[in-house]
């Protein structure tokens, strides 16, 4: 499966997909939880404020110190500006005062979510700076009550002690969800609570050690299916405003169901998209498979439509279109030269089954029988040389021709054909010129005889009538030539390429009984270059042809 | 009956032309593309046994020169036996094939079957009367018995036979009788035709002084 491009693609397209789906969610949930229960934060804090507000002591009148005095609304950044919540005022108009408050022990973690809008730390609190807790005012005309008076008020003010109407009706719809606040002082002292803290449902926190040691502002408590903001009030109370988030929760838990759901949609859209989309690209690696496959030894005439493959593709099917001409040109030079064979040898076939056939159709006379048999022996005589060529070529062309590879004068075998072969030239009219030098070569003797034989025979067998064959022999540099040059007809351009090709006769006119069989040529360009060396010739139509072969000379 | 073999391969034109001799048929022979052309060219043949790997003029333009002036049936005779060999030998003009190497009766019956569906004839069996000619056997039968005639004779009934009805000149006898070899004379024909008179019965052949002979249908 994993060798499959497609599987392969479908396997990372998931693996991005999953990936970039659960980042997505993951960064999804987390904003919308945090910026909801920013919100519920903002709220509840903004209450706890109010209530710490209404905590504080009537102000008195000695004389706060001008540099505290600030004017609302010029203190920059201020808590009112800035705010995304919901803003309760106070009813005196005094402003909200940031305050530094001591997160309770084991109580759940510090807030990490920074500052809350409306809240503003750098705000001195004037009530909470020890030792002097009683510390003036900003902004206070009325005259200070008589310190029992305080004491009375205060307990009046815990007693009545409310949240604001509009906070306890926008938030929570049914009574356990609507929120609650408990005031209490010296750590447990419980003095008032509401709502499902006044039933005793929610355990007043343990605030340990001394409180008002300006550690931190303000306390976030997350207990159970609760939300709390604890802020230090005056003296040693502490105030906490807290309402149920289940609804929140609940709400959160079906944005993960519904992210969860969609990505696993998307998912499988993709998915699937992706399937389609690399079957699509494979598709054409499979036509191009189709067609190479109908592409057999049988028919080799198929190719790809180079134009029909998309670019990337369209080098390989040129690359195989290429081997499949190459395989095709090569089957067909096969084919024709199995053709050719079978020709040459059908007709000595013919020739003895011809005769024998004939013989046998009635009794004849002795001398007609020998006749039959001399003929038979002369066709099995041509069958019998020219499967001998056959098996040569074939031979050298798997490279299993074996040479007996001796030192040997290319000269002397030359020279040695021309005496053999001067006989038939004379028959002709043909005179034979041999200028024989000394040209060392190894080589097999016999087969070294061969080439020269077939070149010197041509030479005499295609000459005009009264003509010279040139017969020489000499080292030049690094070779050993032997030229065979004749004063014949030539060789036409149109029968260059063909020459050395297999049962190719350049001059078709001439008959069996004359010709041989086509295969002369090949055999000596196959003998050569078994020994290394190479044949080559030129020619001149009218004129002549001279026939060169070059083997590596030994010294 | 006369065939020309045009073959460049002298073994295989003398078997050729010898079991043609011996079967009775007048065989004239060319090694040659364009000499075979000539000879077919002239007429006078009743086959043409045709090589189609031939030096000077190949047997496929040969069968193209001579299908302008000849009908006559044409068997081709070769080495090269793939379809698209065959398909344009018999496309160029050619009326059968036969791939190298051949047995020799095949060679004679296809012959005769040329000649026969030539003249018109499709059953090798010809019914004059009481005489029957089986051109197969070549054999005359008169009343169910074989009537003993020379391979000549034989030629000269047949010849006639497949004439029946029209009136045949004797240069036609002596030319589809004899081949280029025989230099006997043309008044041979008439000692045939009287011998086959003897044989057959006086009023089988008729003659047409100064025309020719003719048998009646």
């Amino acid at each position: 499966m994993l060798r499959s491009i497609r599987w392969t693609l479908q396997l990372w397209h998931a693996a991005i997909l999953v990936a970039a789906l659960a980042g997505f969610g993951a960064a999804t949930y987390y904003q919308v939880s945090r910026s909801r229960f920013r919100e519920v934060d903002t709220e509840l804090m903004g209450a706890a404020q109010v209530l710490v507000s209404k905590l504080r002591p009537p102000p008195r009148t000695d004389g706060p110190p001008p540099r505290l005095v600030r004017p609302l609304g010029a203190e920059g950044p201020g808590p009112r500006g800035s705010g995304e919540g919901p803003q309760y005022s106070v009813d005196d108009g005094r402003p909200p005062p940031g305050e530094r408050g001591r997160p309770p022990h084991g109580e759940g973690p510090p807030d990490r979510d920074g500052p809350l809008p409306g809240y503003d730390p750098r705000l001195p609190d004037p009530d909470r700076r020890p030792p002097n807790p009683d510390r003036p005012r900003p902004r206070d005309d009325r005259p200070p009550p008589p310190e029992g008076e305080r004491l009375g008020w205060r307990a009046a003010t815990v007693r009545d002690l409310e949240l604001p109407a509009g906070f306890v009706e926008h938030v929570g719809e049914t009574e356990g969800e609507k929120p609650y606040f408990i005031v209490w002082q010296n750590a447990s002292d419980l003095m008032k609570a509401s709502g499902v803290a006044a039933a005793g449902r929610v355990p007043t926190p343990v605030v340990a050690g001394a409180p008002n040691n300006g550690l931190g502002p303000f306390s976030i408590l997350r207990r159970d299916g609760l939300r709390e903001v604890l802020l230090p009030g005056p003296a040693t109370m502490h105030v906490l405003v807290g309402r149920s988030v289940r609804h929140e929760q609940e709400r959160l838990r079906q944005l993960l169901f519904l992210l969860t759901g969609t990505g696993a949609g998307v998912l499988a859209v993709g998915l699937l998209g992706g399937w389609v989309l690399s079957r699509r690209a494979v598709r054409p690696i499979e036509s191009i498979t189709a067609t190479a496959g109908s592409i057999s030894a049988a028919n080799l005439s198929g190719r790809i439509d180079p134009r029909r493959v998309p670019s990337e593709l369209e080098a390989l099917a040129t690359v195989l279109n290429a081997a499949f001409a190459r395989l095709e040109a090569s089957f067909d030079q096969q084919t024709r030269f199995t053709a050719d064979a079978s020709h040459e040898l059908r007709t000595p076939l013919a020739v003895i089954h011809s005769h024998a056939e004939l013989a046998l159709t009635r009794e004849r006379p002795a001398a007609e029988y020998r006749q039959t048999i001399e003929t038979c022996l002369r066709a099995a005589g041509r069958m019998k040389s020219l499967i001998e060529s056959l098996l040569l070529l074939a031979r050298a062309d798997s490279g299993r021709l074996e040479l007996d590879a001796r030192p040997l004068d290319l000269g002397n075998a030359a020279e040695d054909c021309v005496n053999m072969l001067s006989p038939l030239a004379a028959e002709k009219g043909i005179t034979v010129e041999a200028n024989i030098a000394p040209a060392k070569v190894t080589g097999d003797a016999s087969r070294i005889g061969q080439v020269a034989t077939n070149l010197i025979a041509n030479a005499i067998r295609y000459n005009r009538e009264g003509g010279t064959v040139n017969v020489v022999t000499a080292t030049d540099g690094p070779d050993a030539m032997l030229l065979v040059s004749d004063t014949g007809v030539g060789i036409s351009a149109e029968d260059t390429p063909h020459v050395f090709e297999r049962f190719f006769r350049a001059d078709k006119a001439r008959s069996r009984a004359v010709g041989g069989s086509g295969l002369g040529l090949a055999i000596c360009k196959s003998i050569v270059e078994a020994h290394g060396g190479t044949i080559s010739f030129a020619s001149e139509v009218g004129k002549g042809t001279t026939f060169t072969v070059r083997l590596p000379a030994t010294r | 009956m006369r065939v020309l073999v045009i073959e460049d391969e002298p073994d295989l034109l003398s078997a050729l032309a010898q079991s043609l001799r011996e079967a009775g048929y007048a065989v004239d022979c060319a090694e040659e593309g364009c000499e075979g052309l000539f000879k077919a060219s002239s007429g006078g043949y009743d086959a043409v046994v045709l090589d189609l790997m031939l030096p000077g003029l190949d047997g496929w333009t040969l069968l193209r020169e001579l299908r302008k002036s000849q009908t006559v049936p044409v068997l081709v005779l070769t080495a090269r036996d793939a379809l698209p060999d065959r398909v344009r030998g018999l496309d160029a003009g050619a009326d059968d094939y036969l791939t190298k190497p051949f047995q020799l009766a095949e060679l004679l019956a296809r012959l005769r079957a040329l000649i026969r569906r030539a003249a018109g004839k499709a059953s090798p069996r010809i019914a004059m009367g009481e005489l029957e000619i089986d051109t197969a056997a070549r054999v005359v039968w008169r009343d169910g018995e074989a009537v003993p005639l020379t391979p000549r004779e034989y030629a000269l009934v047949e010849f006639l036979a497949m004439h029946k009805g029209e009136l045949v000149t004797r240069t036609m006898i002596y030319d589809h009788l004899f081949d280029e070899e025989d230099d006997s004379m043309s008044n041979l024909v008439d000692v045939h035709v009287s011998n086959v008179r003897k044989k057959l019965g006086k009023d089988f052949i008729t003659t047409r002084r100064g025309e020719g002979y003719l048998i009646h249908a």
